[in-house]
């Protein structure tokens, strides 16, 4: 054809906006500008056989992997979680099994959680999940984020937790199975007879039994585990302590109720996550801040405890890699009783000490509150130089809020007060927990200042 | 005549003896309160530590951090050590003296438990005696009104039935199990941290005496222990039984709830303070006893002065123990035990045989 | 006349004890069967008393019902959790009795229980090693090897205290004392273990130590039994002697008795009797103590009567504390035991008669 001068030069334009945009994206987006910093390791994923690209959702394109691996195209040793029926094959049955799941029809699903020992295992779902019952008081928060309330048959906690958090499960319709931290028999009656009363009832009996994985309480007798595979019920452990625990789990439970708002929750979180990231990506490792942690007010938490890994998602470096005296004196995963103001008093150069606390919804002026909690195990800590460094952590919260405030408060200049404040409307507006709740009522974390502060008003 | 005189001399040389071993138990009492200073968590040398403590005494401070944890932390821990061990070795003898029981100790009358269960009220119900105080405070001051209660109760089964002194020790056994039974229900009910909390307070630790609380100590067991010293010779005659001292004018049922009100007291002080330390009270007066002989006038300073160097000595070794130290409650009951029935063994050999 | 009279009330006095200890017999067996069905009820709480009855017969029958339904769940629920619990209360409450009414005897002292030579501290160190430090002798992990450790346990004080008779002869007194130094250095172990442990840990180890019988399971069951009745039977046949050693050990040799050797044999026994129990359930208190008080005061000190009558008592009382103990609160057996034990010791020290075995 014959192009006039003009048409040219208009291709010419137009081609060279494009290139040059391209050549900005690529010199942009690989421009990866993460320091040197050394972070906690970790992923988000849907936890659930048949999710072939490891993503959040089971959606047309892991149906498109597994027809590839049926064709030949692609091998199935690339995708773990391609044997959406972990029948030890990727065939058409399992294309079936994923087209079920889209539809949101009944099937069952292979989940990936833990067992008592914390190693991974694989258990059969009836999907969609509708009479789910949650237990413990860790559970119970992550629970109602995932948008299980809707499809919970009853849930066993202790009387008292945190009734303002939890007020969305507690004035619902599910039955309240009340237990002390450990499982008792009481508990485990009720927890039977509500599953025979749904069977009668609806003829679908408790379809999950969602455990935290930090509760030892159902290891204490193999009757009760000898019920639950009896039954069929399948007992789902996770690890809803840790902050990306916490997002999996809330992901997966939506995923299993068949309910968008556990999916809302996580990837909103997600996205939080990523402006945390983000403004920490000049992070240099000379940089990162040392810190110890502690639990319940006067224990240290070991190396490897799910507490003292939290702060080192967000840049914090742990105190054992710095001393190798303390590492070797807290080798574990649990925690150990401080005897005295003379017990951390070697290692007084750490730039934290991240304490935990349990504080539910406060409402009005809570100085006093704050005072009590921060002066409440003061005496082991008044002889330390750091002592003013420590914060208590309010462990009930959403993880990946805790993840921001103690990034924020670790590195002021990089985390920022509109950061923090942008996560935590993200996060508490995706969540049900929190949602219309402002920052101070969540009461994350109580520094020195915050302390002084409430002793002077 | 040459053997009276032979034997006057060899009492006089075993008197002197004697004096000599109390002596010894002062001074090292004495010199372990300053020994135990450069022992602890916080890496210090023994000669650092002493030139600390100088410095402080001399105005002239040069390392604030050593300063601070060898004078704030360190010596008021010592010091209570010492009091505390004192203050429990002259509650055993005089128990002892009182109820011509070799195995009665300040505990019997169940101070232990009433302590405890005051402990327990507090740490995980969070009620108190006194509305007004929270936390450590509220801890102390019930842990000393309820240790008070077994004996009150004791006091006053006493004016209505007479009450020899096996019947005493049975009935604090009783209380105490009464006492216990409501402890124990509120341990397997409460919280994990909170038990564990209550736990490690009965066990018995000095980690929570300061400079703040320690007079209070000082001075209570040192009114009590002067009350309970100048009795020494009724305490002598109340050894050899009721009917004895009776003849020898005491009127041994007011004495010995005088006395039982005198040690109770200060067992009740002492505990509300450091929890339930075992061990000083049974043991230190029978080993002091090998050492200073069973006269009061000199067997009770003696067992004081050795319940003070036991107990620092206790200290300093559960200072360094464990991952980060150990309360000292754990090294007196393991040195305790086989101690205990070492002398049993020693003692009663030729019962046995 | 008055002979007529004398020997008329002394032969209707005669009538009226033995009646009485057959009234308190029957009164205990009764008593433990009401309770089971009682605690079936309370415990599923959909089911009436009859209903318990007829389940728990008809899984002795054999019937099987469809899964998940109320009845499958009653019938799972009261087999595997209940019955053993209840059969366990019965059995270790006679045990513990009869090894309390065995020490009262042998000691000649109506304060010693079956703890007195150390067993429940020792029995206490074997099962913390295994829950603390996961030592265990077998090498097994879990409630398997904390039970055989604390069966090791419990008699290693009593292997001690046979031992040091043997070298040279101990009077009872001289006995318990030794025992007593034995579980003062067992506890100051348990101390320690318990003190640099987590508070999970510690409060599991303190709900062990007070006893509990939430955690039996059907396999504990045979060796309970088999142990209390072989124990038992033994313990019966030898009630004669028993009664010869209230006498005093002197007066007890005078007439035959070879006092150290009989001392020594009824020890083990009685140690295997209560090891046998407590590595199951923890250390309960105060049954060895105050069920064979309760029983003398009723029936007299004949340890015939005695022995088989504090049995029978013994499984009642303990039954009805566990029952007490899961509906009420949900705590374990122990603190049940304790509540009710401590005040009726402490009012069977004030108010001790003269004769039945007075202390002061």
């Amino acid at each position: 054809m014959d192009l006039n001068k003009n048409q040219i030069i208009a291709i010419g334009v137009v081609a060279i906006i494009i290139v040059a945009a391209a050549a900005i994206l690529v010199l942009n987006g690989d421009d990866d500008k993460k320091g040197d910093a050394e972070y906690g390791q970790y992923s988000f994923r849907l936890d659930v056989y048949g999710n072939a690209n490891e993503d959040l959702v089971i959606d047309d394109k892991d149906l498109e992997i597994i027809q590839d691996i049926v064709d030949g195209k692609a091998t199935a040793g690339d995708y773990p979680l391609a044997d959406a029926d972990k029948n030890g094959a990727v065939d058409s049955k399992d294309k079936d099994l994923v087209n079920k799941i889209i539809k949101g029809q009944d099937c069952t699903v292979q989940v990936i959680c833990l067992d008592e020992n914390g190693n991974d295992v694989v258990k059969a779902v009836e999907f969609p999940v509708k009479n789910a019952v949650p237990y413990g008081s860790n559970m119970t928060g992550v629970f109602i984020n995932a948008g299980g309330v809707d499809h919970c048959a009853g849930y066993m906690s202790k009387k008292t937790s945190y009734p303002e958090m939890n007020s969305e499960l507690f004035n619902s319709d599910a039955v309240a199975i009340e237990i002390s931290r450990q499982m008792t028999t009481a508990g485990w009656e009720q927890f039977i007879s509500l599953d025979a009363a749904l069977i009668e009832s609806t003829g679908k009996g408790v379809d999950a039994f969602f455990v935290d994985h930090s509760v030892t309480a159902l290891s204490k007798s193999s009757v009760y585990r000898d019920d639950l595979a009896a039954a069929g019920i399948p007992e789902i452990r996770l690890a809803v302590a840790d902050p990306i625990g916490d997002v999996n789990a809330a992901l997966l439970i939506g995923f299993l109720c068949d309910d968008d708002q556990g999916y809302n929750y996580a990837s909103e979180s997600i996205r939080a996550f990523a402006l945390v990231e983000d403004a920490l990506s000049g992070l240099d490792k000379d940089d990162q801040k040392t810190y110890i942690c502690e639990t319940m007010g006067c224990y240290v938490c070991q190396n490897d405890s799910t507490f003292n890994t939290m702060p080192s998602y967000v840049g914090g470096m742990p105190y054992y890699i710095v001393n190798d005296e303390f590492a070797a004196l807290y080798e574990g995963t649990s925690s150990v009783k401080m005897e005295g103001p003379e017990t951390l008093s070697n290692f007084d150069d750490a730039e934290f000490i991240w304490c935990s606390n349990n504080l539910d919804i406060q409402t009005g002026d809570y100085s006093n509150t704050i005072i009590a909690e921060y002066e409440e195990y003061a005496s082991y800590y008044e002889t330390l130089d750091n002592r003013e460094q420590r914060v208590l952590i309010n462990a009930i919260n959403p993880g990946i809020i805790k993840l921001a405030f103690v990034a924020s408060i670790m590195y002021p200049d990089l985390v920022d007060e509109d950061i923090l404040q942008e996560v935590f409307d993200i996060v508490s507006e995706s969540s049900i927990t929190l949602d219309g709740h402002t920052m101070s009522e969540a009461c994350v974390a109580i520094t020195y200042e915050d302390y002084v502060n409430a002793k002077g008003a | 005549m040459a053997l009276l005189v032979d034997f006057i001399e060899r009492y006089h040389s075993i008197a002197k003896r004697r004096s000599f071993f109390a002596i010894v138990f002062f001074i090292v009492a004495i010199s372990f309160v300053v020994i135990s200073l450069g022992f602890g968590t916080y890496k210090i040398s023994m000669g650092e530590a002493f030139d600390a403590l100088i410095n402080h005494l001399t105005g002239n401070v040069v390392n604030a951090k050593d300063d601070l944890y060898v004078w704030d932390v360190r010596l008021p821990r010592a010091i209570g050590a010492a009091f505390v061990g004192a203050g429990l070795a002259i509650g055993g003898v005089v128990m002892q003296n009182l109820m011509q029981n070799p195995l009665a100790e300040p505990y019997t009358m169940g101070v232990s438990s009433g302590a405890f269960l005051g402990a327990v009220l507090s740490m995980i119900s969070g009620f108190s005696i006194i509305p007004a105080l929270s936390g450590d405070y509220a801890v102390v001051c019930n842990a000393f009104v309820f240790s008070l209660i077994p004996v009150a109760l004791i006091t006053v089964v006493s004016r209505f039935k007479k009450l020899s002194p096996t019947a005493i020790i049975l009935l604090g056994i009783a209380v105490m199990y009464v006492f216990s039974s409501i402890t124990q229900y509120m341990m397997v009910t409460a919280e994990s941290e909170s038990m564990a909390s209550a736990y490690h307070w009965r066990v018995g630790s000095l980690s929570k005496v300061t400079w703040d609380n320690l007079p209070f100590l000082v001075v209570f067991v040192t009114a009590t222990s002067a009350v309970l010293c100048a009795c020494y010779k009724k305490l002598d005659i109340m050894y050899s039984g009721d009917r004895c001292a009776q003849t020898l004018g005491i009127n041994t049922t007011f004495f010995r709830m005088f006395c039982l009100i005198i040690v109770s007291l200060m067992t009740a002080a002492v505990v509300s303070f450091t929890g339930t330390i075992g061990f000083i009270g049974l043991v230190g007066p029978h080993i002091a006893r090998m050492f200073v002989g069973s006269k009061n006038k000199l067997l009770l300073p003696g067992a004081a002065a050795f319940g003070a160097a036991f107990l620092i000595i206790a200290d300093t070794v559960a200072k360094v123990s464990g991952i980060n130290g150990l309360p000292v409650g754990v090294i007196s009951s393991m040195v305790g035990g086989p101690l205990f029935l070492y002398i049993l063994i020693k003692k009663n050999k030729k019962v046995w045989n | 006349m008055s002979e007529n009279l004398h020997s008329d009330s002394l032969v209707e006095r005669y009538h009226h004890l033995t009646m009485r200890k057959l009234l308190v017999l029957v009164v205990s067996v009764i008593g433990v069967i009401i309770v089971v069905g009682l605690f079936s009820v309370s415990a599923y709480d959909n089911i009436s008393l009859m209903e318990a009855y007829r389940i728990i017969w008809d899984h002795i029958m054999g019937v099987e019902y469809e899964p998940r339904t109320t009845e499958w769940w009653a019938d799972r629920f009261i087999w595997n959790t209940v019955m053993p619990r209840i059969v366990a209360a019965i059995v270790a409450g006679a045990s513990l009795a009869a090894a309390g009414a065995l020490m009262q005897a042998l000691m000649n002292n109506p304060l010693a229980d079956p703890y007195s030579t150390g067993i429940s501290s020792g029995a206490c160190f074997g099962a913390i090693v295994a829950l603390v430090l996961g030592l265990t002798i077998t090498s097994t992990s879990g409630q398997s090897g904390m039970i055989v450790n604390a069966f090791v346990g419990a008699m290693i004080p009593v292997g001690v205290v046979i031992l040091i008779s043997k070298r040279m002869p101990l009077s009872p007194a001289a006995l318990i004392l030794v025992g007593t130094a034995l579980s003062y250095f067992f506890s100051s172990m348990v101390t320690y273990l318990l003190v640099i442990t987590d508070a999970d840990t510690l409060q599991n180890a303190y709900i062990w130590q007070v006893g509990t019988l939430d955690t039996i399971v059907w396999s504990s069951i045979p060796m309970m039994v088999v142990v209390t009745a072989v124990g038992s039977a033994f313990v019966m046949l030898l009630t004669r002697q028993l009664n010869v050693l209230s006498l005093g050990d002197a007066n007890a040799k005078t007439l035959g008795l070879d006092v150290e050797k009989f001392r020594v044999v009824c020890l083990i026994v009685m140690a295997i009797m209560t090891a046998s129990i407590v590595c199951f359930t923890g250390t309960i208190g105060f049954l060895g103590l105050v069920a064979p008080h309760l029983v003398r005061i009723l029936v007299g000190s004949d340890n015939k009567f005695v022995v088989p009558i504090s049995m029978a008592v013994g499984s009642f009382i303990l039954v009805l504390a566990d029952y007490i103990a899961m509906t009420i609160s949900d705590v374990p057996v122990g603190v049940v035991m304790s509540i009710i034990g401590s005040p009726i010791f402490f009012l069977l020290i004030l108010w001790q008669k003269k004769g039945y075995g007075t202390v002061y």
